[in-house]
């Protein structure tokens, strides 16, 4: 899978920026925000819509049909318990969540928001605050995310592999998972000054790793002890096993698939939430410091 | 103003240029080709310099998938057969095949989002071809580079392969010179495609291309978990060639059958150059 970035992102002011007309349709405010970001992302609906539907069938059809071949065929079929799609298919709807946020909080936010396009600096200029840019930009990071995780599901559900209605719950868990990472990133966005290599390292050392290492293909205690000792640290593998528990714990198989005590899924909520909120607080405090100097 | 009079032009043309050799040379018109494709190499490895972790972090996609892949799913599924029916463990099965897709993903990263924002943006070859330097020099010296990271990259996996006890014969030395012709062909034909799009949701587009030969060419599980008009789809696609050369040089079953999967990337190599140098010079010197 490609992971390097372009070196600049897509331009997302167009000719006609949307956004004075806006404030003052929405009295100001994070609402505002979320109407420019909207009227924005329009030129690139239907490439977006094209991708996030296309992605989730053909991983399907490869990792969970194709490799799940070999998998239920091999040993593997008895331990999981369930078939090898249903087992992908929450981790798979959190992953994915976790790099359509962390895209939408690097280069958007550095190179349109703060250096090229510089239309925060334009949003500062108005009524609206730092704290309305920041909360806007990431409600809107995590609503596309929510978006693109329903979407994910829908897929999910058409290839058979939803076993409950508890998968409904991957949506906003894919979500908090996904800020939990992409929140942080953003306060690194809102800082750096020079682009040089910062945003392919997030990519290659962080969410790549995280991606294969977190108990996505096949469970965390197939790692050695250090691995899983990593995989505590990683937001994506807290988001992954609440959405097994979600999507496959109210089922009670037998090889324990799914199964977390309640201690546990506090802990993984705990966990998310801290690291989401001090994000958030953190980019609102960048995008103060950056926007009034 | 004053830099480019004391600059001046060169006294005479051979104390300024090498003199012209090569066949290339003598067959393609200056305006074309200048036999100076390493400038612009050496362009690319000036800029990089600043941002060497992008170089670096290449090699770890590819490594990560055969550490996370070999160990952990390998447990699941167990062995697996290879090409011709021989049990191999499931790290054997993936080493080969990961390296003919880095190998395209790397080509691809270079040749394609890096030139087209060089081609739109920076407008980095109107620069260049107001020079000596023609198409040709430009797309050679692009796709030079592409495979000069390519071959850091591959060199790189096959110690690892050899490390970790994933290399089964002595062809392996081939790998390498393999991949270095797997990265050309994408790298010329990923360029060429570049010189059509007309914005970024071209290049989506182009990726969402990708993705499917990724994960459909027999890189994780062998063609014969699709029914029969799926496998002969996968059987014309580049990368379900490459993977099929990597695991023959890396099993060591040589066979005249290589012959096509090389010619296969040869065409596409030479086809895509043409393409990329033909379309740079209609772009670019109107």
């Amino acid at each position: 899978m490609s992971t390097e970035a372009p070196a600049i992102s897509a331009p997302v002011a167009g000719r006609h920026t949307p956004t004075r007309h806006l404030v003052r349709a929405h009295g100001g405010g994070v609402p505002s925000m979320f109407g420019y970001l909207l009227a924005s992302t329009r030129p690139y609906l239907k490439i977006a819509a094209l991708s996030q539907l296309g992605t989730p069938v053909l991983y399907l059809l490869s990792l969970g049909i194709g490799l799940g071949s070999i998998v239920n065929g091999g040993s593997g079929g008895q331990s999981l318990g369930t078939s090898y799609l249903s087992f992908l298919a929450p981790a798979l709807i959190a992953a994915t969540a976790l790099q359509v946020a962390v895209g939408q909080s690097m280069y958007p936010i550095l190179f349109s928001g703060f250096k090229f396009d510089r239309i925060y600096y334009a949003m500062n200029a108005t009524p609206l605050t730092p704290r309305h840019i920041a909360s806007g930009v990431l409600g809107w990071i995590a609503t596309r995310t929510a978006f693109s995780a329903a979407l994910y599901l829908a897929v999910v559900a058409c290839f058979g592999g939803v076993r409950s209605f508890g998968a409904l719950l991957c949506v906003p868990i894919a979500t908090l998972g996904a800020m939990a990472l992409a929140a942080p990133i953003a306060v690194y966005s809102a800082t750096v000054e020079t682009e040089r290599g910062g945003f392919a390292a997030i990519t290659r050392f962080l969410v790549m790793p995280m991606f294969l290492f977190s108990g996505t293909f096949y469970p965390v205690s197939a790692l050695p002890e250090w691995g899983q000792a990593l995989a505590w640290l990683s937001p994506l593998w807290h988001a992954t096993e609440l959405a097994r528990w979600a999507s496959l714990g109210p089922l009670e198989l037998s090889s324990g698939v799914g199964q977390s005590s309640a201690a546990a899924l506090l802990g993984h909520l705990a966990f998310l939430t801290v690291l989401t909120v001090a994000g958030v607080l953190l980019t609102s405090w960048r995008f103060r410091v950056r926007l009034s100097r | 103003m004053s830099r480019l009079e004391l600059a001046g032009p060169p006294a005479s043309a051979d104390t300024a240029y090498p003199p012209r050799r090569g066949l290339l040379l003598r067959i393609l018109p200056p305006s074309v080709y200048a036999g100076r494709a390493t400038v612009m190499m050496e362009r690319s490895a000036r800029v990089y310099r600043r941002a060497w972790l992008i170089i670096v972090s290449g090699f770890f996609e590819p490594l990560f998938y055969l550490l996370s892949f070999g160990a952990g799913l390998g447990a699941l599924v167990g062995g697996v057969s290879g090409p011709l029916g021989q049990p191999l463990t499931y790290a054997e099965f993936i080493a080969p095949a990961l390296l003919a897709s880095s190998a395209m993903n790397g080509a691809l990263n270079d040749s394609m989002m890096s030139v087209f924002f060089k081609l739109k943006y920076a407008k980095l070859y109107d620069g260049m071809l107001a020079t000596s330097l023609g198409p040709m020099d430009v797309a050679l010296g692009e796709m030079g580079w592409a495979l000069t990271r390519g071959g850091m990259y591959s060199v790189a996996f096959v110690v690892v392969m050899l490390a970790m006890g994933l290399i089964l014969s002595p062809w392996a030395l081939l790998l390498v010179p393999a991949a270095l012709l797997i990265a050309f062909g994408f790298a010329a034909l990923g360029m060429a495609v570049t010189t059509y799009m007309r914005n970024w949701q071209d290049i989506e587009v182009a990726n969402l291309l990708i993705l499917p030969m990724f994960l459909f060419s027999g890189t994780f599980y062998s063609l014969s978990a699709y029914p029969g008009w799926l496998q002969f789809v996968v059987k014309c696609l580049p990368l379900h060639h490459a993977v099929a050369l990597m695991r023959a040089l890396s099993y060591g079953q040589i066979s005249a059958g290589l012959t096509l999967h090389i010619c296969y990337f040869a065409v596409m190599a030479l086809a895509g150059l043409w393409v990329t140098t033909r379309r740079l010079g209609a772009l670019l010197m109107k």
